[in-house]
């Protein structure tokens, strides 16, 4: 956050990497920071710390002398872990410390560090460290694939049968109300059927006996 | 994608709440009220629709002009002679969200209060919703084979006088 | 501090009152918002602010060059420009690739303005590193897509490699790597096609690093740019069905027929057809349109798309160490004219 609260003028944006990042090997984003301070103002003290013997710095830091103590103790070993990032001290008399990081795509973050502490800095310097230099937009979706669908994206198709396509309408058979319960006639019909069956059964055993006896 | 309801022997408070679905969109997995995911549909017969009960008698649909004694309470029947598509089209109008995008969704609702349809609108259908009531046949219009082949259940005693 | 109050010198000693730390909005509800003492002074604010984004549309503002600034320091810069792509560059030739022979030219005058009667310039641009770097790369793209699409007609490995070579995308990466300050040129800021050329030059001065190193570096900048893009976008097929035809018949196998297999909307502005492609009463492919002609073509495009396996979801191109263990290949794939169905089956897909 460079110091910006959300309002409803910042912008929307899907998830996004500049040049494909990270699909080969991952390139930190951060190109350089510039680290500006005041030597002896007191709300730098966390930034450049001071020997407080020294009697140097002025009577009303005596709460805010954090801020200077970053780049004496912690710069070089960030410098060193961070071989890709060039680091820029600028000292500016009378003038308030900030932070300010340039990105590979162009991006830039300005951090006001203003009577932060050392451990402050240290955060904001990380938080800018890991950012890709696209300004701090609203995230529409956390996620992104270049396959969003395996088995086909969904058509009013889909799971109907194709034997739609080739109907006239209108069709009676698709309009036809479904029947849970055989209607009475059905049943009737059945019973037809059946009786019918057993008639000729009894037709056929009739026809065998007589047959037989006929043999015998 | 157009779909065709026929509404012959269907009460039309019941099949709105088939058709609204698909007015809606609701009924695709792509649905979002925003997306203007609705489908076009055809309702046929809708002069042959069939009321429950007696809901032709004593259902009652009101309006007001907004003006001084601008009331008026017609019942179903009469408001059917009048105008045999206004029943099914305020069920499905009272059905469908009460939002600004009902008007648009009513729109794509197309009733023909008989099976006259503009060849225009015919050749857009794609698909056909069920109906909820089964329509019986007419007597007259089974076919003569299938009368002629049906069981005899009954009949009268022989020495029954038929007057 | 907002850039546009800076660039007007004149309104500085009203700027005096409002040096404290401010919030960066470039919205403001009211003055006091973006901490100014006196409220009288917004108006003359807002005419600034509105000249200021009017003469940057206009392109009027002056662009200042980050190697002015007094934060600079051009050895660190290279160093961490190598640091950070996590290879090892020759200083010298570094510094080579990223001199432009404008800027040498601006030298050899500047100097003989000055009065040097013998620009003994000893910096060299890098014209012929541009030339060694697109070598290089074309050497490497051409046989990795070979290897990583082995189905895809040589035609189409060629249109790819084209595409990667071009100069939006040289000049894209070349802007995405930092290579907008560092290099050394007349102009500013650097046109795509001096940052073209110069992207290039970096891959030359590459070439004497191992051949591993140099092929992974082309394969995750500039390779890498393919993720995500349609291969059918890049490398357009005119007439598919024709195509389609021609490589049926080398197959020995039917002609291609189109089917409807579904319509909707027939009389209205947003009909749709759905076409499929058959062969011998095979489904080649399927394809969507708003007349018959568009889904047929679209058809084709579809069925060519599954034959040579350039489809959504086809399996991704290779990177890491999947990459590193592909056998590039150098014979070229199979021609769109020779293209068979039975030669695509003796291909091994790996």
């Amino acid at each position: 956050m460079s110091g910006k609260t959300w309002s409803l003028f910042w912008g929307s944006n899907f998830v996004r990497a500049p040049l494909q990042n990270g699909v080969g090997r991952y390139v930190q984003q951060l190109q350089r920071i510039t680290f500006k301070f005041c030597k002896t103002h007191g709300g730098s003290k966390g930034m450049r710390a001071e020997d407080v013997d020294s009697g140097t710095c002025s009577s009303r830091t005596f709460h805010i002398e954090m801020a200077r103590e970053y780049i004496e103790k912690e710069l070089v070993g960030f410098a060193r872990d961070n071989p890709g990032v060039v680091v820029y001290v600028k000292p500016r008399r009378h003038r308030s410390p900030c932070l300010k990081a340039e990105y590979l795509n162009g991006g830039e973050e300005y951090m006001s560090t203003q009577n932060h502490t050392c451990e402050d800095v240290h955060k904001w310097v990380a938080y800018l460290r890991g950012r890709s230099g696209y300004p701090t937009e609203r995230i529409r979706k956390y996620q992104h694939t270049d396959h969003p669908s395996i088995q086909g994206v969904w058509t009013p198709w889909t799971h109907r049968h194709p034997a739609i396509n080739i109907k006239d309408y209108p069709c009676e058979e698709l309009s036809a109300a479904p029947q849970t319960e055989p209607t009475a006639t059905h049943r009737l019909l059945e019973l037809y059927e059946r009786q019918k069956q057993q008639q000729q059964q009894q037709q056929q055993q009739q026809e065998q006996e007589a047959a037989k006896s006929s043999a015998a | 994608m157009w779909h065709l309801f026929d509404g012959q022997w269907q009460n039309p408070l019941d099949a709105a709440d088939k058709i609204v679905p698909y007015l809606d969109g609701s009924n695709k997995p792509i649905f979002h009220p925003l997306n203007d995911s609705g489908d076009h549909v055809v309702l046929i017969n809708a002069r042959d629709i069939a009321l429950p009960g007696t809901e032709w008698e004593k259902r009652v649909y009101f309006h007001h002009t907004g003006y001084a004694r601008g009331a008026t309470w017609t019942l179903a029947w009469q408001l059917h002679e009048i105008d045999p598509t206004m029943i099914m089209r305020k069920a499905v109008y009272n059905k469908l969200s009460k939002n600004l995008l009902r008007h648009g969704r009513m729109a794509r609702l197309h009733i023909f209060p008989d099976d006259k349809v503009p060849d225009s609108i015919l050749d857009n259908i794609s698909a056909q919703i069920r109906q909820q009531r089964p329509v019986p046949t007419r007597l007259d219009h089974y076919p003569q084979e299938q009368v002629d082949s049906f069981p005899k259940i009954f009949d009268w005693p022989k020495d029954h006088i038929i007057n | 501090m907002a850039a546009w109050r800076r660039a007007i010198t004149g309104a500085k000693h009203i700027l005096a009152s409002s040096c404290r730390p401010t919030i960066n909005r470039t919205i403001f509800s009211s003055a006091r918002v973006c901490g100014m003492q006196s409220r009288w002074v917004a108006p003359l604010y807002r005419e600034l602010k509105h000249r200021h984004t009017k003469m940057k549309r206009m392109g009027l503002l002056p662009v200042n060059k980050r190697s002015e600034y007094i934060e600079w320091n051009y050895d660190a810069e290279l160093y961490g420009f190598g640091k950070r792509l996590q290879v090892e560059f020759d200083a010298e030739t570094l510094r080579e690739a990223l001199t432009d022979s404008s800027y040498v030219a601006q030298e050899t005058q500047r100097q003989q303005e000055l009065g040097v009667s013998d620009p003994g310039l000893t910096m060299s641009n890098n014209k012929d590193l541009a030339a060694r770097g697109e070598r290089i790369m074309s050497d490497y793209c051409g046989p990795y897509l070979r290897a990583a699409l082995p189905l895809l007609p040589e035609e189409g490995v060629s249109a790819l490699v084209e595409y990667l070579l071009s100069e939006d995308i040289m000049s894209a990466v070349g802007y995405g790597i930092g290579l907008r300050d560092l290099i050394l040129c007349k102009e500013h800021p650097p046109s795509p096609t001096t940052m073209a050329r110069c992207f290039r030059a970096i891959v030359g001065a590459l070439g004497a690093s191992p051949a591993a190193q140099c092929q992974a570096f082309v394969r995750d900048f500039v390779v890498a740019q393919l993720v995500g893009k349609d291969i059918d976008v890049i490398w357009k097929i005119e007439n598919p069905m024709a195509v389609l035809g021609n490589i049926l018949h080398q197959s020995r196998q039917g002609e291609p027929e189109s089917r409807l297999i579904f319509q909707a909307g027939q009389k209205t502005l947003q009909a749709i057809y759905h076409v499929g492609v058959y062969s011998d009463k095979q489904c080649m492919g399927s394809g969507y349109g708003e007349t018959v002609d568009t889904a047929v073509k679209e058809a084709a495009h579809d069925a060519l798309r599954r034959l040579f396996h350039i489809t959504d979801t086809a399996r991704p191109l290779p990177f890491g160490r999947d990459a590193d263990v592909l056998p590039l290949k150098t014979e070229a794939n199979m021609s769109l004219d020779h293209w068979s169905i039975d030669k695509s089956k003796n291909v091994i897909m790996c």
